[in-house]
C-alpha cells in the first residue's frame, strides 16, 4: 500500500529548487536538509510562552498564538514532519532497526542501574589521559566551576558548540553577568543567541523561524541587508562574521553526546564541525557532561551513533563524530560532570527511564502537538514529549500544565531510539500532579462531578437525554456561548435519534 | 478522567462497568480507546478476580469480528464509496489494530481486512495516515485550539485525498472530526466502521421488508379510501356491528386506517403507526368479529390476529430499508 | 563532603533495584555489500562528499593535483604532494586560517556511512576544520563495512582525538535549506590511494630531489 508522499500543505512546495545541491543527479538532503524545497511568506514571528517566575506556564495560550501565525505554523509543522519521514526512510533501510532500539534501551538501563561504578570508571580513565575532571551538584555549581576555570586562564571570550545541558544551567546569562563573552557557533543557536531567545528544539534550535525572521535578526546584529533573506547569503554572512571570533577566542566549550567509561572518551556529534573548531582552535577546551550520558564500552558507541542521527534528522550519521580522549600537545582539557537533579530522578520508580534520553529530538519531530505549538510554547529548556516528562522534575509547579499538553497518542514512544515509554510517563505524571493538587480548581471540580455522574446510571441517562434535547432545540447563540469550550472551534455533536440504551431496550427485551 | 490524571474519581465508574459486564463471555465495544483503557489502565479499583476477568474479556469490535468470530465475508454489504480509514491512536498503538508507521514491522490492518470484504469500497490514503486527529479526551476541551487545528488538518488531509467518508472504529475521534469538518465546511461524512458492514446491498433480501410493509399496509389504505369515499355507508356498517357512536366513530377511523397504512408503507414513524394499527386490529377482532361468532367473522377474527402478529414484528424490528425512518438515522 | 562524594552518594542511594543485564551487541555484518569501496562511494555522495575516481593509469594523485592547481595555500600532512604551508612549521591553529586546501591521510573509512577517520597531526587538529576545502586519502584496503567494525579499531584507544568526517561541514538550520561550508570546510573530497603506492611516490619524489641538487 505505497503511495507517493504527499504534503499537508502542498502550497509550501517551492516551484523551483534554485539552491539544490546534487550528486549523481539526486537532490541531497543529508544533515538537517529538507527532502523537498519549501517556500515561506513573511509574517511577524510569534513569541514563546509568557514566563512569570514559577507560575505555571500556560502552554495552551502560547500554542494558540503560534497557530494564529499560519505561515510559521505551517512551515514548522511541514518541516518537522519531513524530518520524521526522513527518519522512517532510514529505518526501512536497516533490517535490524527494532533490534538496535532494544539493545540501546537495554544498555542504557544497565548503565543507569550501575551508574556509580561507570561514573568512577569514566573519571579514572579520563584522568589518566590527562583530563581534569570536575563534579557539579547543580546548575549554579556548574556555572561557577566553568567560571573558575576561565578566570584561572585569564579567558574573557568563549566559543561554544550546542549543549542543552548548558541551556538547562542558564549558562549564558550567568557568564554575561560575570563579564565573559560567549559566542555560539552552531548556526541555529547563534541565531537564537543574537535574537535573545531560547532555542526551540534540541537539534534544530531555530526551526520555528522563517528566513525573513533570520534576515531581520542578522540585519540588526551582524549588518546584513534586511531585504535579503536568501538562505545561502545569510549562512555565508554568519560564517564570515563568526570566523574571526573563533580564531580570537580564549577558550572553547562543547557538550557531550556520549561518554565512554571504558576509555574515558567523550563523543560530540555535529553537522557543522563547530564542536571541533571550539575544541581545537583555542588551547583550553571545557566540556559539560550530564551524568546520564555514560555508556559502558566503545563497542556500544556503534549502536548509539547508528541510531542518533537517523532518529534525529533521517541522515545516517552526523557530518562530524568526534571522540575526545585527552588534551592535544600544549592544550588543556576539562570536563564538568553535572547532576542537577539527575540522581534524584534515578530514584523515581515510574520516571527513571527518562534518563536514557540521547537528546535526538525524534519525539518532538513526530509529536503533532509540538509541531503545531512550537517549542517555545513550553517555556522550558526541554520541550515536546521528553520535556513533558522531565521538566516537572526541575520545577513541578512551573511545569505542572505541561503533561496535559498531549493527546497520549503514543507516537513519541514508538520513535524513541532508546524506547522510553514517554506517553505512559506523561499519563503517570498526570496522576502525580493531580494527587499533589497541581491542577486548576475548575478542572478538579469538573472531574469530580464527572466521576459522580458516570457512576450513576439513572443520573447519567437523564443527563444525556437532557443534553440531547437541548442540542436539538436550543438556538445556536445559546449553545455556542463563551462557556462552551468544545464549541469555540468545533460544531457540537448531532443528538442521535435514540440512544443505544433505548434501542437495546426496544429490540433486545431490556435484559439487564 | 483517568487520562487527565483523575484516577481516584474514575473508581466508581470503573466499578459500575465491572458490575454491568461481569459474567459475559465477551464484552465488545465500538471504541478502541475505551477498550485500551479497560484492558491496560483499569486500576482505580481493587483488582479482584471478577475485575480481571472482565478486563481480559473486553474486545474492540473490529478485533472481535476478525480475530474471534473470524468473519470471512459480508455478503449482504455494499458500500461503493471512497473511504478514508482513521485508526485512532488507542486502537492503532495499544489495541494494535494495524501496523504503526513509526515501527519497522510488516504492514497489516485489521479494519482494512474486514472492510475490504464490503463490495465497492475504495480506500484513499491521506498524506499523514496515522497522525493523531487531536481528540485526546479532555485535551479537546482544555487545549481546544491545538486540538481543533489537528482536527481541521486531519479532515482536510482526507478530503484532499478524495475521501467521501471517514470511517473509524473509534466514535470519539469521529465526533471530534465531524465537529471540525462542519466548522470549517469540509463536506465529508463520518461513520463508524460497522456501518459499511451493515449497509444493505440491492439484492433480494433488501427488498423483503419494504415488500412486507407494502403488503401489510395495503388493507388499511384500501379500507381508508373506501371509508373516505362513502362515510355514511361506513357509519351504517359500524352501527350494524354495534360500534358505539357509529356516526362519530367514522371520522377518526378514516385517518387512522389511511394515514396509519401510508405511514407503514413509507416507513415513517413506523413503529408508532404499526402499534396504532395493531390496536385497531385487536380492537376490531375482539370487539366486532369475535362477538359476531359466525364463520365469516371468525375468519376475520383470526385474520386480524395474524395481522397484529405481523405488526408486532414491525414494532420489534423496525421498518427495514427504503424507509423514511432508516434514511433519517 | 566534596561535590563528587555527594553526587556519587546520591546516585548510589537512588539506584533502581531492578535487574538489567548488559546485552551482547552483534556486529550486524551478516550481509555485507559486494564491494565495500562502491558502497563507501555511494554513502559519501549521499552525505555531500566528492569521490575522486582513482586514475586507471599514470599518476595516482592526478585528481588531487588537478583540484589544487589554482589554490593559493595548500597545507599538507602528507609528503607525497608538494604544498606551500608545511604543517611542521605551524605553531598555532590561527596560522592556518588562510589555507585553501588541506590534504590529510585517513586511517580508515566506513562503507555504511561514507565516513573517514582523518589522520590528524597530534599538535594541530584544527587544520581539517579551518581550511576552506579538505582532501582525504584513505587506503581502499582499510574500508570497514559498518560502525560496529569501526569501533574495534585501535585508533580509538590510542589517540587523544579521533574524528569521523562524513562529507563537508553542513547545516540546514534555516528553513531546511542545505548549506555546505556552515562553519568548517566547504567541500570534502576523497581519493582512495594505497599506502604502498603513496610510500613509493615519496621515495620517487625524494629521488628526484636528490637528482636536482
Amino acid at each position: 500500500m505505497s503511495t507517493p508522499p504527499a504534503m499537508l500543505y502542498p502550497e509550501l512546495l517551492a516551484p523551483f529548487d534554485l539552491h539544490a545541491i546534487t550528486r549523481d543527479g539526486h537532490r541531497l538532503d543529508h544533515a538537517e536538509g529538507a527532502s523537498k524545497p519549501l517556500q515561506s511568506r513573511p509574517e511577524p514571528q510569534p513569541r514563546g510562552a509568557k514566563v512569570h517566575g514559577s507560575r505555571p506556564i500556560d502552554q495552551a495560550e502560547a500554542a494558540a498564538r503560534f497557530i494564529a501565525a499560519p505561515e510559521h505554523e505551517k512551515m514548522h509543522d511541514e518541516r518537522l514532519w519531513d524530518l520524521r519521514q526522513k527518519r522512517d526512510r532510514e529505518m526501512h533501510g536497516i533490517a535490524e532497526w527494532e533490534e538496535l532500539r532494544s539493545l540501546a534501551s537495554a544498555i542504557k538501563e544497565h548503565t543507569l542501574t550501575h551508574l556509580d561504578q561507570y561514573l568512577e570508571q569514566f573519571e579514572a580513565n579520563a584522568r589518566s589521559n590527562g583530563i581534569h575532571v570536575h563534579w557539579a551538584r547543580d546548575a549554579v555549581e556548574h556555572n561557577q566551576i566553568v567560571h573558575g576555570i576561565l578566570k584561572g586562564h585569564g579567558a574573557k571570550s568563549l566559543i561554544k558548540s550546542k549543549s542543552m545541558l548548558t541551556e538547562e544551567c542558564g549558562f549564558r546569562p550567568y557568564m554575561a553577568s560575570v563579564g565573559i563573552e560567549i559566542i555560539e557557533t552552531d548556526l541555529g543557536e547563534r541565531i537564537q543567541q543574537l535574537d535573545n531567545e531560547d532555542p526551540s528544539h534540541v537539534v534544530v534550535p531555530a526551526v520555528h523561524k522563517l528566513r525573513t525572521d533570520v534576515a531581520e535578526v542578522f540585519a540588526k546584529t551582524i549588518g546584513t541587508d534586511p531585504a535579503n533573506s536568501d538562505v545561502h547569503y545569510l549562512a555565508e554572512a554568519q560564517r564570515e562574521a563568526t570566523r574571526p571570533l573563533i580564531l580570537a577566542a580564549d577558550a572553547g566549550m562543547t557538550g557531550c553526546n556520549f561518554a565512554v567509561a571504558e576509555t574515558g572518551t567523550f563523543v560530540v556529534c555535529t553537522n557543522e564541525g563547530n564542536a571541533d573548531l571550539s575544541a581545537n582552535v583555542p588551547k583550553l577546551h571545557i566540556a559539560s557532561i550530564g551524568i546520564e550520558k555514560i555508556i559502558p564500552r566503545l563497542e556500544h558507541l556503534a549502536l548509539f551513533v547508528r541510531l542518533l542521527s537517523r532518529s534525529a534528522l533521517g541522515s545516517p550519521v552526523t557530518q562530524y563524530t568526534s571522540h575526545f580522549r585527552g588534551p592535544r600537545e600544549g592544550g588543556e582539557m576539562h570536563i564538568v560532570l553535572v547532576d542537577n537533579g539527575r540522581s534524584e530522578r534515578l530514584g523515581m520508580e515510574e520516571f527513571w527511564t527518562s534518563l536514557k534520553c540521547i537528546r535526538c529530538g525524534a519525539c518532538m519531530n513526530t509529536c503533532p502537538v509540538y509541531r503545531r505549538s512550537g517549542g517555545l510554547s513550553y517555556g522550558a529548556t526541554y520541550s515536546g514529549p521528553i520535556g513533558l516528562i522531565i521538566d516537572p522534575t526541575f520545577n513541578q509547579r512551573k511545569y505542572s500544565n505541561l503533561p496535559f499538553a498531549s493527546t497520549l497518542n503514543g507516537s513519541c514512544s514508538n520513535v524513541c531510539p532508546v524506547k522510553i515509554n514517554i506517553h505512559e510517563q506523561i499519563y503517570a505524571w498526570r496522576r502525580v500532579l493531580t494527587e499533589c493538587h497541581e491542577t486548576p480548581l475548575a478542572k478538579r471540580v469538573e472531574m469530580k462531578a464527572a466521576g459522580e455522574l458516570l457512576s450513576r446510571p439513572a443520573a447519567y441517562r437523564t443527563a444525556v437525554a437532557a443534553a440531547d434535547i437541548a442540542l436539538a432545540h436550543l438556538p445556536r447563540w445559546v449553545i455556542y456561548n463563551g462557556l462552551n469550550a468544545w464549541g469555540r472551534h468545533h460544531e457540537v455533536p448531532h443528538p442521535p435519534k435514540e440512544t443505544f440504551h433505548s434501542w437495546y431496550q426496544a429490540n433486545r427485551g431490556g435484559k439487564q | 478522567m483517568a487520562n487527565s490524571g483523575f484516577n481516584v474519581e474514575a473508581a466508581d465508574t470503573e466499578a459500575l462497568f465491572v458490575r454491568n459486564f461481569s459474567g459475559f463471555d465477551y464484552v465488545v465495544a465500538p471504541s478502541g480507546s475505551c477498550v485500551h483503557h479497560v484492558r491496560d489502565n483499569f486500576d482505580a479499583i481493587e483488582q479482584t478476580p471478577e475485575v480481571k476477568e472482565v478486563r481480559a474479556r473486553t474486545y474492540e469490535l473490529v478485533e472481535f469480528l476478525r480475530d474471534i468470530q473470524k468473519v470471512q465475508a459480508f455478503p449482504w454489504a455494499r458500500f461503493p464509496h471512497r473511504v478514508g480509514l482513521h485508526n485512532s491512536c488507542g486502537t492503532l498503538r495499544r489495541v494494535k489494530h494495524a501496523a504503526a508507521s513509526e515501527l519497522h514491522e510488516p504492514f497489516f490492518s485489521k479494519p482494512m481486512d474486514l472492510l475490504s470484504k464490503v463490495e465497492g469500497i475504495e480506500f484513499v490514503t491521506p498524506a499523514r495516515p496515522d497522525e493523531c486527529c487531536g481528540f485526546g479526551g479532555t485535551f479537546s476541551v482544555f487545549e481546544e485550539v491545538v486540538s481543533t487545528k489537528m482536527g481541521y488538518d486531519k479532515v482536510s488531509d482526507h478530503a484532499r485525498a478524495g475521501a467521501e467518508y471517514i470511517v473509524s472504529a473509534d466514535s470519539s475521534c469521529l465526533m471530534h472530526q465531524q465537529g471540525c469538518a462542519e466548522r470549517i465546511g469540509v463536506p465529508i461524512k463520518f461513520i463508524h466502521c460497522s456501518d459499511p458492514e451493515r449497509s444493505r446491498r440491492m439484492n433480494g433480501k433488501a427488498f423483503l421488508l419494504p415488500l412486507a410493509r407494502l403488503l401489510m399496509s395495503s388493507l388499511f389504505i384500501w379500507d381508508g379510501v373506501v371509508m373516505l369515499r362513502n362515510p355514511s355507508a361506513t357509519a351504517q356498517y359500524f352501527a350494524s356491528v354495534h360500534v358505539p357512536a357509529p356516526n362519530v366513530a367514522v371520522w377518526p377511523a378514516i385517518p387512522v386506517h389511511l394515514l396509519g397504512g401510508l405511514a407503514v408503507l413509507a416507513g415513517f414513524y413506523t413503529r408508532w403507526a404499526a402499534a396504532l394499527l395493531a390496536l385497531v386490529c385487536l380492537g376490531t377482532a375482539f370487539g366486532v368479529h369475535l362477538p359476531a361468532g359466525d364463520p365469516a367473522n371468525m375468519i376475520n377474527f383470526y385474520k386480524n390476529l395474524v395481522m397484529t402478529g405481523g405488526l408486532l414484528y414491525v414494532i420489534a424490528f423496525g421498518p427495514g430499508g427504503l424507509s423514511f425512518d432508516r434514511e433519517a438515522t | 563532603m566534596s561535590s563528587r562524594d555527594d553526587i556519587l552518594a546520591s546516585v548510589r542511594g537512588n539506584l533502581p533495584r531492578v535487574d538489567r543485564p548488559l546485552p551482547i551487541v552483534p556486529l550486524f555484518d551478516g550481509s555485507p555489500p559486494a564491494s565495500l569501496l562502491a558502497a563507501f562511494k555511494e554513502s559519501l555522495h549521499r552525505m555531500g562528499g566528492v569521490f575522486l575516481d582513482p586514475p586507471v593509469s599514470g599518476d595516482p594523485l592526478a585528481p588531487v593535483r588537478a583540484k589544487i592547481a589554482n589554490a593559493k595555500i595548500v597545507c599538507l600532512t602528507v609528503s607525497e604532494i608538494a604544498g606551500n604551508r608545511d604543517i611542521a612549521g605551524v605553531s598555532k591553529p590561527q596560522d592556518l586560517a588562510d589555507v585553501d586546501f588541506a590534504i590529510v591521510r585517513a586511517s580508515f573509512g566506513v562503507a555504511e556511512t561514507g565516513s573517514v577517520l582523518s589522520d590528524a597531526d597530534p599538535r594541530v587538529n584544527a587544520v581539517a576544520y579551518l581550511a576552506q576545502h579538505l582532501i582525504v586519502l584513505p587506503d581502499p584496503a582499510d574500508i570497514v563495512v559498518n560502525l560496529h567494525h569501526a569501533y574495534r579499531r585501535p585508533e580509538f584507544r590510542d589517540r587523544h582525538y579521533a574524528s569521523f568526517h562524513t562529507g563537508p561541514s553542513a547545516t540546514a538550520d534555516i528553513e531546511g535549506v542545505l548549506i555546505h561550508g556552515a562553519q568548517g570546510v566547504r567541500s570534502l573530497s576523497v581519493l582512495p590511494i594505497a599506502r604502498a603506492t603513496a610510500t613509493s611516490l615519496t621515495d620517487a619524489n625524494r629521488a628526484l630531489e636528490r637528482v636536482a641538487q
